[in-house]
């Protein structure tokens, strides 16, 4: 190739290249110091809980699952909408899914790392996961589980870095603006990367391949999560629509938690030129649907369960609308469907912050949903227990007694099946919202958080063209 | 004083003599009456049949010992149940029967004897594997299928992807010069006119 026909590479804009290279201002490092402190408080809980086993939770004979299980469902819900999202507007062409793509399908990755360590974290013996595939059996829905997830987890990681060879090539070569690992390493990352037509092609059909792949992929990872809840016979899992019920709130939770990570990047990183209003606005119309038809399966599990009326069920039911569970489930209800809803269709809240704001109650109201899906049901056992109210001293000392309030979820004397986290268990449910962030940090210094070359793609074809490698 | 040790006397000699009894001892043999098995258990006290005396029969189960029936001695000291030659035994048709006092003191040591007698019905134990079904240790082949099937499917979709990656690498133009490659990182040469 004679040097006068090279040019130099497609630039990638300031504000971008300033989120790689420029250290860390005063909001980062505080952020980055909160996550930190969350990790290592987790991460000291974990070593406890080795040391200590499962004893040193709140799970017991009757929650054999607790807040572990709440998070892995919580994160694996905000990992389908990541790369879903990409997928579908890659496969449909919307051009105005440029600065979204590379955000959501990092969203993906980085929940479903989170998720599987909440997965060895409740397993209590980590060696166990190992175990899980030396002896696993095929029939059980914690196999296909495991089995997804990691099906899941690499297709995700593979559709990420598909989307980002040509940006890593750009980063390439920007020369001697980066340190000589940082560039080493976008050097064997990039694969060579120089935008040939040849190079064009084989991108565009690993691309397309995998982005229809993923989404039923992501649709089956949720499917089966809801199956491990779904193949039991217990009342509120026990469901033909579990599986559409999962991922129907995988959705609306993965598409908030992308709403709400483009607000924090829009702001942290100061790219409000990338990541504009119009795109907030499409996404929340979206999340509106999502809402819709989240409340509608709210209402469908309920109703069937409700109009039979049979025992464990309507029990269930009970704890949930009136008895020891209705503050959460109603707060679940008011925070994570009608509140988002009605910021998201008043016209005064339809704008980024208004949006934003409806996503992170979505969110929250998500993690409480998990919550009301994975305990009531397990403080409604099939078998019969001891309903004798637990008393701390002979029944003739009325003070002791525990309370009337209580005595719904108390069964049998010296046996509570109330379910309250320990310190433990908050303290790795918080290292497990440091890491997600701190991840995604990493990623985000690592790449353009905004996919630089899907906007430029007549430029890197031009650059390819003047460099004679078309084929 | 004398009184007392004339009494001292009497319960030492009680002691001893309650040391000293023997507890009664059984024993249990198959015999054949009109023509049928029946277990026989004799009752003795020091040697001599022990009449009225309740004796239970068991035959030991994979679980437990399940009650043949009680009888009382007769004045040989004999009780007699049917041998349950409709039971399965051992790989012989052996059957570990026992036969025991009943209605002992509460305190008192169980007076109970066990043996191995033929006469059972053998036990054929199949060599038969799991079948294949959901609970069982062999996935069903309709699971298995499907299973691999489907994940065979999207790894193979994964694997077309990582080639096309690779072909990419294979793809690459021809090396750039420095110049093209650091763009920025060269001085820039000063500029020179040149007059027309």
């Amino acid at each position: 190739m004679p040097a006068s026909e090279s040019v130099s590479a497609p630039s990638i804009p300031p504000e971008l290249l300033a989120t790689l290279q420029l250290p860390p201002n005063r909001l980062h490092r505080g952020m980055l110091l909160v996550f930190s402190l969350a990790t290592l408080a987790g991460l000291i809980a974990y070593a406890h809980q080795l040391r200590a086993g499962l004893a040193a939770t709140a799970m017991n004979n009757y929650f054999s699952w607790g807040i572990y299980i709440i998070n892995f469902v919580f994160f694996i819900g905000i990992s389908m909408a990541g790369s879903l999202i990409s997928a579908v507007l890659r496969l449909t062409g919307a051009p105005w899914r440029h600065p979204i793509t590379r955000l959501a399908e990092m969203v993906t990755v980085v929940a479903l790392l989170i998720a599987g360590a909440m997965i060895i974290a409740d397993m209590g013996r980590p060696d166990r996961f190992y175990f899980l595939f030396l002896y696993g059996r095929w029939q059980s829905p914690i196999l296909w589980d495991v089995l997804s997830l990691t099906t899941y987890l690499t297709g995700s990681i593979i559709f990420l870095y598909a989307s980002c060879v040509p940006d890593l090539a750009l980063l390439r070569d920007q020369g001697r603006v980066f340190a000589p690992w940082r560039h080493r390493l976008y050097r064997v990352l990039a694969l060579g990367w120089h935008g040939t037509a040849a190079q064009r092609e084989r991108l565009r059909r690993a691309t397309g391949t995998i982005a229809i792949v993923i989404i039923p992929v992501a649709v089956s990872i949720h499917t089966v999560t809801a199956w491990l809840f779904g193949m039991t016979l217990r009342p509120g899992w026990h469901s033909t629509i579990i599986g559409p019920d999962f991922v129907a709130g995988a959705l609306y939770s993965g598409v908030a938690a992308v709403i709400t990570l483009m607000w924090i990047v829009r702001h942290t990183f100061r790219l409000g030129q990338h990541l504009q209003a119009d795109h907030f606005r499409r996404l929340g119309w979206l999340l509106v649907v999502l809402c819709a038809t989240y409340a509608y399966f709210i209402v469908n599990e309920n109703m069937a369960p409700g109009y039979t009326g049979d025992g464990s069920e309507e029990k269930l039911l009970f704890s949930l609308f009136h008895g020891a569970y209705a503050a959460k489930f109603w707060t679940m209800i008011g925070i994570g469907l009608v509140l988002p809803g009605a910021l998201l269709l008043l016209p005064l809240t339809r704008n980024i912050n208004g949006i934003a704001a409806a996503s992170v109650f979505v969110n929250i109201g998500m993690w409480l949903k998990r919550y009301i899906i994975v305990v009531p049901t397990q403080s409604s056992p099939l078998l019969p227990v001891d309903l004798t109210p637990l008393t701390l001293s002979p029944p003739t000392s009325p003070a002791l007694t525990v309370p009337s309030a209580l005595a719904s979820v108390v069964h049998g004397p010296g046996q509570t099946i109330a379910y309250v986290p320990t310190i433990t268990e908050w303290a790795i449910t918080a290292a497990a919202f440091g890491a997600f962030a701190l991840i995604y940090y990493a990623f985000a210094r690592f790449v353009p958080i905004v996919a630089v070359s899907e906007g430029e793609e007549p430029a890197l074809a031009h650059h390819a063209a003047s460099e004679g490698g078309g084929k | 004083m004398k009184s007392l040790s004339l009494g001292l006397l009497f319960i030492a000699l009680g002691v001893s003599r309650t040391l000293a009894a023997e507890p009664p001892a059984i024993t249990l043999q198959v015999d054949t009456e009109e023509g049928k098995k029946v277990l026989v258990a004799t009752v003795t006290d020091a040697g001599k049949p022990v009449e009225n005396a309740k004796v239970a029969f068991f035959v030991r189960r994979t679980f437990g010992a399940l009650a043949l029936g009680a009888e009382v001695t007769l004045d040989d000291g004999t009780a007699a149940v049917p041998f349950p030659v409709t039971l399965p035994g051992d790989e012989r048709g052996r059957l570990q029967i026992s036969a025991e006092l009943a209605n002992r003191p509460k305190d008192a040591a169980p007076v109970r004897v066990t043996a191995l007698f033929d006469g059972g019905v053998p036990f054929r134990a199949e060599s038969q594997t799991a079948p294949r079904a959901l609970w069982s240790s062999r996935a069903p082949f309709i699971l298995l299928i499907n299973i691999a099937v489907l994940v065979g499917l999207v790894w193979a979709a994964f694997a077309y992807v990582v080639i096309q990656l690779n072909g990419i690498r294979k793809e690459r133009a021809p090396v750039p010069d420095a110049a093209t490659a650091f763009p920025t990182a060269q001085p820039t040469p000063p500029e020179t006119k040149t007059s027309p």
